[in-house]
């Protein structure tokens, strides 16, 4: 029953027009639920070390020991050209990963990670909520990004025209779909579109002219409608913001920029969906104008059948290549490029990469692929104050299990210590919950259970050691 | 000087002024009579507003059509609610459509009934479009945009994707429900045949997709762990057809956890919950034939390891399972087939038909007597029997809910029937436009027509069918091509620029991810400036091409009525047919195909009011 806003203001189409620009800085015709923040008794210090996250999701499940938790075996193909690099570090695929092998600095890869789920859908619900998967709460559980977005609209400014959570390339036919606001205003959820169709943004130049046209009459026939005159509901006035958000962002001078996809630039990023996405998102965290989180699908690590067979795509050359190509180069624009203070983006822009869980190690299956495996996978972080350049944790021979957690607690990493790790380094206290949802359940930033036993959630520190 | 702009402050005014007396402290608002009174007097004022703009038709008085509107009116008579006048034809036309059928009114079809003047002509209506019957003399039944419209809601509630079934499975469930449609198979029959059903496979027999689609994984995602099986049909089953959320208590007691949440709920224990699972404890389900979507359900000796690690909720303990039915206590019949029990007993309680009749009144209404729908709190239901302070009924109308109920059950559960009877009743019939100042708390009332989004479905087939440019959608594991997103057969039909629309519109991908009617940026971005929008506006396709082209020539007057009444099912106000006309006759073709686009964008349009 929340057809109940008669509070916002009616709009003529004047009003409707700045109140897309207005929306663009502070999205404010979406009706605020004015969610009560209360702390938790727990202290913990956020240490504030980024001011963006771009999260890469590499959607199936990598195996860990076909990546960076290698397990050489009879199984390993000879062309993937073992190495050993960064002194004797680590042993990687190079043939798979020739150019982060040169960006182990930036690198600290986790090794200790596991997943509480091995079915796709679940897992990857975790991957982007960090809870459970709970029927009873999913309509109202909103993802990371979108605590991400909401805990963030104190530090937007005037003039930021791009919303603060855009997710790209997620895979929309199963699974989790992309996870949205829950209990916040639909406002935080995330901007959700494929790198192929961010075009939808992007007027060409020859239809500038006719678009306007277009927008100038549908403004006119929308002007008197009965619709807009009397009582309108809530949905219809939420559909008005979205329509000036729209309208903003085509009409925004750097939008242009921003949803560039140069044919140089493709390629020097792998020229593929993820490095489009790779290059949007950077270009979306360097115009500093409102996005502070990015969630990008990497799709097809999934692979359950002929892993190494280079006839069958995607396979874990084309994927290792693809995720290289693309990984590498923003890591390398991001150190590039400098914030509108001075500082090396890449120090303020914390980067994730893993998929939802593990893969069974020693030989390939019947299927020459590998199954679901929870209870190891491994996890690549990068800038935003972590130091690079090392190993946290360690699995057994196999690489099938932790036995070595590499950090404070005794137990292996989940992705409720990633969130808060996220959390941390982008300055948000973890331990607040929201008490005011519709359901009346509290909903925690994290909890201090999963779906099956408790835990005590904590950030990684030792990545920024 | 334009109609509208003149008349448009006259309007506002004239609202701002109904408004005020129920400002007033004081002051009660005059009660509304349908039909009669004060309520009237309002209505002919704003009618007399809006003639100029939507037709005479508001003044169609607010008659009682059956017992629906007897619960809904006496109420808000009695405590002083206004309420919305009724729809006007066209309104109204487009709304059934759209609810019972997910389509548009075809341009004939408004024509032909604004110009009825058949007294009955809704009910008729509701009816034909309702009325997908078996031919004895027809060799074949063609889809019927009714029947597929309703497997589709099924499909979405039952989650059944090959995902989790395969193509065969979802197929074979998908005609199955369809031909249960058709057939008008009595809701109980059909629910008791999915839980009792038994299948070597799957793929061969369609009721057991039922279960087979709840089968839960166990860690290593090749067996199915039994026990988190058995808990899933439980759930899923006491969800989808008693509307009772059984997910807490999966995991722990009520008690301590539930207390503000749920009350009956809170007084049931997680070992209830295993009890009522235990009905299924006899299935075998197992991937009998390798990795993949097909498996044989058997029903074998009864099992419930309780020791056994789920997958999913907590480590369980040690407790007794005797199967006891969670709403009575009620236990199997000596000798009786425990799933047989099972069945026998959530489909002869009477929560079993409140929860359906629940489910299509929230469907079509927008919003459920108890809402959300699947979160029925059984402790605060009951009028004679209220809930201790400060709990409160849940029902907005406990009274209408049991008559919708037994009215269900007495009509042999049949889900067209109860389909009729919500769509007939003038409480469906209100006009979402309210004269005068609308309040939250009327809401509850059903104090006028709940706007709601059209489904992303919904939106998609209205997009082809009003520009009359359609996909070819192929269905996988078929040689069939179909043009309605509404007749796929699952989320995985879509490729392409369609999936990426239909996700983008919120539709259930039928696993985690449920049907959304929530809005967004890139929704709005989709409907300027996507491919699949410029496409289907081009003057040289489709409904563009024909009103364009075709002998004899339209007037640019007839091409803009054609328009309006193809895409909002209505003709257009004196200011838009000027507007239509100046933009064709400006742009010419290009003009046409401006205000094609532009009628697809505006909110009249993409709402189902």
């Amino acid at each position: 029953m929340d057809d109940a806003m008669t509070r916002i203001p009616h709009l003529t189409r004047r009003g409707f027009i700045r109140a897309g620009a207005a929306t663009a800085t502070g999205f404010c015709l979406s009706p605020m639920m004015d969610p009560l923040n209360l702390r938790a008794a727990r202290k913990v210090n956020p240490r504030g070390s980024a001011d963006y996250c771009i999260f890469l999701f590499l959607d199936g499940g990598p195996s860990q020991i076909d990546t960076f938790d290698f397990k050489e075996g009879h199984y390993t193909p000879a062309d993937f050209d073992l190495r050993t690099v960064k002194g004797g570090m680590l042993k990687l695929p190079y043939a798979l990963f020739p150019r982060l092998s040169e960006k182990l600095d930036e690198l600290a890869i986790v090794r200790s990670v596991e997943a509480w789920e091995a079915g796709h859908s679940r897992a990857q619900y975790v991957l982007q909520v960090a809870h459970p998967v709970s029927p009873a709460r999913r309509a109202e559980m909103p993802s990371l990004g979108a605590v991400i977005a909401y805990e963030m609209e104190a530090r937007r400014k005037p003039g930021d025209f791009l919303p603060p959570f855009v997710a790209m390339n997620y895979n929309i036919t199963s699974g989790a779909g992309i996870v949205g606001a829950g209990c916040l205003d639909p406002k935080y959820g995330p901007l959700a579109f494929n790198t192929q169709e961010s075009r939808h943004f992007l007027l060409e130049e020859g239809e500038r002219e006719r678009f306007l046209r277009r927008w100038d009459l549908l403004s006119r026939l929308e002007q008197g409608h009965p619709v807009s005159v009397a009582g309108s509901s809530r949905p219809i006035e939420e559909f008005r913001s979205y329509y000036g958000e729209a309208h903003s962002i085509m009409m925004a001078p750097e939008v242009r920029e921003v949803f560039k996809l140069e044919t140089e630039e493709r390629k020097r990023y792998g020229a593929s969906a993820l490095g489009d996405a790779c290059i949007l998102g950077r270009n979306l965290i360097a115009a500093e104008a409102g996005t502070r989180y990015v969630f990008i699908t990497h799709d097809g690590w999934d692979l359950h059948a002929k892993a190494y067979d280079k006839t069958s795509t995607p396979n874990q050359y084309t994927l290792g290549r693809e995720l290289d190509a693309a990984f590498a180069s923003l890591l390398t624009d991001l150190s590039r490029l400098r914030t509108k203070d001075g500082q090396v983006l890449l120090d303020r822009t914390l980067i994730v990469c893993m998929g939802e869980f593990g893969r069974t190690v020693g030989d390939l299956t019947v299927n020459k692929g590998r199954d679901h495996h929870r209870f190891a996978s491994t996890s690549l972080f990068a800038g935003g104050g972590v130091r690079g350049g090392r190993i946290i944790g360690a699995t057994d021979p196999t690489g099938g299990k932790v036995v070595d957690s590499g950090w404070s607690q005794k137990r292996s990493i989940y992705m409720e210590d990633i969130a808060a790790t996220m959390y941390s380094a982008l300055g948000i206290d973890w331990s607040k919950k929201i008490t005011n949802t519709p359901s009346g359940r509290a909903f925690e930033y994290l909890e201090p259970v999963s779906g099956t036993t408790f835990l005590k959630v904590d950030e990684i520190a030792p990545l920024f050691v | 000087m334009k109609l509208s702009s003149l008349l448009l402050p006259l309007f506002i005014a004239t609202l701002a002024a109904l408004g005020q007396p129920e400002d007033k402290v004081g002051e009660k608002p005059h009660p509304p009579k349908p039909g009669s009174g004060s309520r009237a007097e309002l209505d002919e004022v704003t009618s007399r507003v809006t003639a100029g703009l939507t037709g005479p038709e508001h003044s169609l008085p607010v008659r009682r059509n059956n017992y629906i509107d007897d619960f809904i009116f006496d109420k808000l008579e009695r405590d002083g609610i206004p309420h919305a006048p009724l729809s006007s034809d066209a309104e109204f036309l487009r709304r059934a459509h759209l609810d019972l059928t997910g389509r548009q009114p075809e341009v004939d079809k408004v024509r032909s009934f604004l110009k009825n003047a058949d007294p009955d002509k809704r009910s008729r209506l509701i009816d034909e479009l309702t009325g997908a019957r078996v031919d004895p003399a027809a060799a074949d039944h063609p889809s019927h945009p009714y029947l597929d419209r309703w497997t589709y809601f099924l499909c979405d509630l039952f989650r059944a994707t090959q995902g989790e079934i395969g193509p065969k499975g979802r197929n074979l469930f998908w005609d199955y429900l369809n031909t249960a449609l058709l057939l008008d198979v009595p809701y109980d029959q059909l629910v008791t045949e999915m839980l009792t059903a038994t299948a070597r496979s799957n793929w061969e027999s369609a009721p057991a997709n039922y279960l087979a689609r709840n089968h839960a994984d166990d860690a290593d995602g090749l067996a199915v762990n039994h026990e988190d099986s058995i808990e899933d049909i439980a759930i899923s089953s006491t969800r989808n057809f008693l509307g009772i959320n059984l997910e807490c208590i999966a995991c722990h007691d009520g008690a301590y956890h539930l207390e503000k949440i749920n009350l009956w709920l809170s007084r049931k224990t997680r070992e209830e919950f295993w009890r009522q699972a235990s009905f299924f404890g006899g299935i075998r389900m197992f991937r009998g034939f390798g990795i993949g979507q097909e498996f044989p359900v058997q029903e074998d000796t009864h099992r419930y390891d309780l020791k056994y690690p789920s997958v999913k909720r907590m480590k369980r303990y040690s407790a007794d399972t005797t199967p006891t039915f969670l709403l009575d206590g009620e236990r199997a019949r000596p000798g009786e087939d425990f799933r047989r029990a099972y069945a026998r007993m959530l489909t002869s309680h009477p929560q079993f038909a409140r929860a359906t009749a629940n489910l299509i009144w929230a469907e079509l209404m927008g919003v459920g007597i108890v809402d959300p729908p699947f979160e029925f709190d059984l402790a605060r239901q009951d009028p004679d029997n209220p809930p201790p302070a400060p709990w409160t009924l849940q029902p907005t109308h406990p009274e209408l809910l049991d008559a919708l109920g037994k009215d269900f059950a007495e009509n042999g559960f049949s889900l067209r029937a109860i389909i009729r009877r919500i769509a007939k009743s003038s409480a469906y019939q209100l006009s979402s436009r309210f004269p005068g100042r609308w309040r939250p708390e009327y809401a509850r009332y059903f104090a006028r027509r709940n706007a709601k989004r059209l489904s992303a479905a919904q939106l998609h087939d209205s997009l082809c069918q009003v520009t009359g440019v359609f996909p070819e959608i192929p269905i996988m594991g078929t040689d069939l091509k179909v043009k309605y997103v509404m007749q796929t057969r699952g989320p995985y039909d879509l490729q392409g620029e369609l999936k990426v629309f239909l996700a983008a519109f919120g539709r259930s991908n039928r696993d985690v991810a449920e049907k959304s009617l929530a809005g967004s940026t890139v929704q709005a971005s989709l409907l300027l400036n996507s491919d699949l929008i410029k496409e289907k506006v081009r003057a040289d396709k489709g409904r563009l091409q024909t009103l364009l082209k075709q002998e004899p020539l339209k007037s640019n007057q007839a091409i803009v009525e054609e328009l309006f009444l193809a895409t909002l099912g209505r003709l257009p106000r004196e200011e838009e047919q000027r507007l239509g006309v100046a933009q064709i006759e400006r742009y010419r073709e290009s003009g046409a195909e401006d205000l094609l686009w532009s009628l697809l964008n505006t909110k009249e349009f993409l709402f189902n009011l």
